[in-house]
C-alpha cells in the first residue's frame, strides 16, 4: 500500500480500486487498480485518454453503475467506505456530499421539467426545503453560476437554453446543497471553445464561492494546466503517475504522461512542425498486458523483461507525493517533454 | 461579469402543451372528433335539461314509433323514447370507458415502469403474467365475473379495466427501457433520488405520449367492448340504458323498426370512432419528432 504525503486526512479516499465488467468478450478491466486522496478544497484533475477508466471510476464512487463489479478496493469518504454503504445511505450522500455534473448537458438535463424545479428539488429532497424556498433557492444558484433574469429563466425549459447556460444550470443544480466535493465529468467536452473557458470559469469560481473540492475529469491537459492543484494521470485503468500540477508539467516521469505531453500542440511553434503522437493504439482493457500496461508502445522499455513481466508499483519520483508507476523512473531521470519531443519528430 | 450568449432577450415563457394544440387543431379529422366527444360529453351531464322523458319511462300508446318530432329517435316496443335512452346510456358508456381505463392506465403504468425499471428477473415475471393475461379471452372473464358477482355496471368495469393494460404496460416498459438509458436519469441517481422518484417523476412524464395516446384510443376500446358484453347480456342489467344492450333489445324487430338498431349502433360506432380520431391527433400532435 502507498502512503500519500498528507497534512490533514483526506476527504476521499480510494485504494487499490478495481470495477470491472464481465462481458461475452471476457472481463473489462474499465478499473485495475487505481489510488488516490482527494483533499478538502483542492481541485485534483484525473487524465487520461478515451477508455482509460475515468468516467467508470468516477460513476463507480458515486455507485452509480449497475452492470459494474467492484473486485476489490476501498472509497473511503471522510471515514466510511462508501462501497460498503446500503443504497439507502449511500443516496443520503450522493448529490448532498459529493456530487456530479455530467459531460453532455443536452441530456444530462429533464426534458419535460424546468429548470428552475430541476434545480430546486436537489434542495427538497436533501434539505427539506418547502416547494417555495426550494424556487427562491433555484434563483439564488441561477444567479451564482451567472445566468442573468435568474428568476426568469427557473420558468424555462432544458430546450430553450442554450449549451454553455444548461451545463451552468447542471453546475447550479450539483451546487444547491453545497457538495465537499464536486465530480466534473468533462464538463466542458461538449461546449464550443469559447464557453468552455466561460464554463471552467464559472465551476472554479463556485469552488471559492462553496469551499468544495473539485475531481475535474477531462482528457484535454490544457484544461487542467491552469486549473488543478493535483493531477493523476490514468492509463488502462492504472493509475500511471501523479503529483502536483507543477511537477507534473514540468518534471514529469512516465513515459506515458510525457508522451502525452509532447504530442500537445503549442503555440509559436514552426509550421512545419509535425506533432507528435504516441505510438500504438490504446492498451484494450480486456487483454491488458501482464506486466506494464503501457509497455508495448513505451519507448523505454527496460532490457531486462521486467516491465513485460512485473506490472509497476508507483513509486516516489521527483518529490514526495509525485509518484509515477514505471520499473525505468531511475533511468527517466533526465529525460524532459522537450527530448521526447525531438526523438519523436527526428530533430 | 457578462456572457456574450445571454445578450438576447428571454422570450415568454411557452408552456410545452401550447405548440402540441397548435398542431392538434390543425388535424381537421381529430378536431371533429373533439367536437362530437365535447357534444357527447355535455349531452350526458346535461341529460335530464335535453331529453323530455326519463330513460326508462314508458309512454302509454307510443309503441314502436318510427322517429319524429315528438320522439326524434323514435319509441321502443314498451314506449320508451330511444333519444333519452341514447343521450343516457351516454353517460353509462362514458363512464365505464374512462373508469375502467383509469383501472387499466394505473395498473399498465405500475407494472410497466416496474418491468422496464428494474428489470431482469422482475420483468420476465411481469412480461409473463401479461402473457398470462392475454391468452385468457375478456369475454370470458367477463362472463365467469357476471356469474360470481353479478350482472352490474361495477362488474364490467372491473373486467375492462383488468384485461385492458396489458398493452399499455408493453407500451410503458418499452418507453421505460429505452429511457433509463439517458444521461438525465443517471444524473437523477448521481443527485441521489429514490428509485420510486426516478421512475415516476423523472422518466414516467417523458414516457407520457405514448400512454396518453394509447389511453385515449382505449377507451374507445372499451366502450366497444362494454357494448358487446352488454349485446351479451353479460353487462348492466336490462332496464339501464346501455347503448349494448338497445342493440341487443333492437335486433328482434330489425325488419319493422331499423331505428331501434341503427341509431343506439351509430352511437356507439360514432363514439368509438371519435376517440380513435383524437388518439391519432394526439399521436400526431404530441410527437416529440415534430416539435
Amino acid at each position: 500500500m502507498i502512503e500519500f504525503a498528507a497534512s490533514a486526512p483526506p476527504l476521499l479516499s480510494v485504494r487499490d480500486l478495481r470495477a470491472y465488467f464481465d462481458t461475452n468478450d471476457g472481463v473489462v478491466r474499465a478499473v485495475d487498480g487505481v489510488s488516490f486522496d482527494v483533499r478538502r478544497g483542492e481541485v485534483f484533475a484525473v487524465v487520461g485518454e478515451s477508455g482509460s477508466g475515468k468516467s467508470v471510476m468516477a460513476t463507480t464512487i458515486m455507485g452509480l453503475p449497475r452492470t459494474v463489479r467492484i473486485a476489490s478496493g476501498e472509497v473511503r469518504w471522510k471515514g466510511r467506505d462508501l462501497l460498503q454503504l446500503p443504497e439507502s445511505e449511500h443516496r443520503r450522500i450522493r448529490g448532498k456530499e459529493i456530487a456530479m455534473i455530467f459531460q453532455d448537458p443536452l441530456t444530462a438535463l429533464n426534458p419535460v421539467h424546468q429548470v428552475g424545479r430541476q434545480i430546486g428539488e436537489m434542495a427538497r429532497i436533501h434539505e427539506g426545503l418547502s416547494r417555495k424556498a426550494a424556487g427562491r433557492r433555484a434563483i439564488e444558484m441561477l444567479d451564482l453560476v451567472g445566468i442573468p433574469e435568474a428568476a426568469k429563466r427557473a420558468r424555462m425549459y432544458p430546450h430553450e437554453f442554450s449549451g454553455g447556460m444548461r451545463q451552468r444550470a447542471m453546475i447550479a443544480m450539483a451546487i444547491t446543497c453545497r457538495p465537499d466535493l464536486l465530480i466534473a465529468d468533462e464538463p466542458t467536452t461538449a461546449l464550443d471553445v469559447t464557453v468552455q473557458a466561460q464554463v471552467l470559469e464559472v465551476l472554479m469560481r463556485i469552488k471559492d464561492e462553496i469551499d468544495s473540492a473539485i475531481m475535474l475529469i477531462t482528457h484535454d491537459l490544457g484544461v487542467v494546466a491552469g486549473l488543478a492543484d493535483r493531477v493523476m494521470v490514468m492509463y488502462a485503468g492504472r493509475t500511471v503517475e501523479v503529483g502536483t500540477a507543477p511537477e507534473l508539467f514540468y518534471r514529469a516521469r512516465h513515459p506515458y504522461t510525457l508522451g502525452l505531453l509532447a504530442s500537445l500542440a503549442r503555440l509559436g511553434a514552426r509550421r512545419d512542425e509535425p506533432l507528435v503522437p504516441i505510438p500504438g493504439a490504446p492498451a484494450s482493457s480486456i487483454e491488458v498486458p501482464p506486466g506494464c500496461a503501457f509497455n508495448p508502445r513505451c519507448s523505454f522499455v527496460s532490457s531486462d523483461g521486467r516491465c513485460a513481466q512485473t506490472r509497476p508499483e508507483l513509486r516516489e519520483a521527483t518529490a514526495p507525493g509525485h509518484l509515477a508507476a514505471c520499473h525505468e523512473l531511475e533511468a527517466l531521470d533526465g529525460v524532459s517533454v522537450e527530448s521526447v519531443r525531438r526523438a519523436g519528430t527526428g530533430r | 461579469m457578462s456572457w456574450p450568449e445571454d445578450l438576447g432577450s428571454v422570450h415568454a415563457v411557452r408552456p410545452l402543451w401550447a405548440s402540441a394544440w397548435r398542431r392538434f387543431r390543425r388535424n381537421k379529422m381529430a378536431m371533429a372528433g373533439l367536437a362530437f366527444l365535447v357534444a357527447l360529453v355535455v349531452a350526458a351531464v346535461l341529460a335530464p335539461w335535453i331529453t323530455r322523458y326519463g330513460p326508462t319511462e314508458g309512454i302509454e300508446g307510443a309503441y314502436r314509433q318510427p322517429p319524429s318530432w315528438a320522439h326524434p329517435f323514435g319509441t321502443d316496443k314498451i314506449g320508451r323514447d330511444v333519444f333519452s335512452r341514447v343521450v343516457y346510456g351516454a353517460r353509462v358508456s362514458l363512464r365505464i370507458g374512462f373508469a375502467s381505463t383509469v383501472i387499466s392506465v394505473v395498473i399498465g403504468l405500475l407494472f410497466g415502469a416496474v418491468a422496464g425499471f428494474f428489470g431482469g428477473l422482475v420483468d420476465t415475471l411481469i412480461m409473463r403474467l401479461t402473457d398470462v393475461f392475454l391468452a385468457i379471452p375478456y369475454i370470458v372473464l367477463a362472463i365467469a365475473i357476471a356469474a360470481v358477482a353479478g350482472r352490474s355496471e361495477h362488474s364490467i368495469i372491473v373486467v375492462l379495466g383488468l384485461t385492458g393494460w396489458l398493452g399499455l404496460a408493453r407500451i410503458v416498459r418499452a418507453s421505460f427501457l429505452s429511457l433509463k438509458q439517458l444521461e438525465y436519469v443517471e444524473a437523477a441517481r448521481a443527485m441521489g433520488y429514490s428509485r420510486a422518484r426516478i421512475m415516476f417523476r423523472h422518466i414516467l412524464p417523458n414516457a407520457g405520449q405514448p400512454v396518453i395516446v394509447y389511453s385515449t384510443v382505449l377507451i374507445g376500446g372499451v366502450i366497444l367492448s362494454e357494448a358487446a358484453l352488454s349485446y351479451l347480456g353479460v353487462g348492466p342489467q336490462a332496464p339501464t340504458p346501455a347503448w349494448g344492450l338497445m342493440v341487443s333489445e333492437g335486433k328482434g324487430d330489425l325488419a319493422r323498426s331499423a331505428h331501434l338498431l341503427l341509431l343506439p349502433g351509430g352511437a356507439i360506432c360514432l363514439t368509438v370512432l371519435a376517440f380513435m380520431l383524437v388518439g391519432d391527433g394526439l399521436r400526431d400532435a404530441l410527437d416529440p419528432k415534430l416539435i
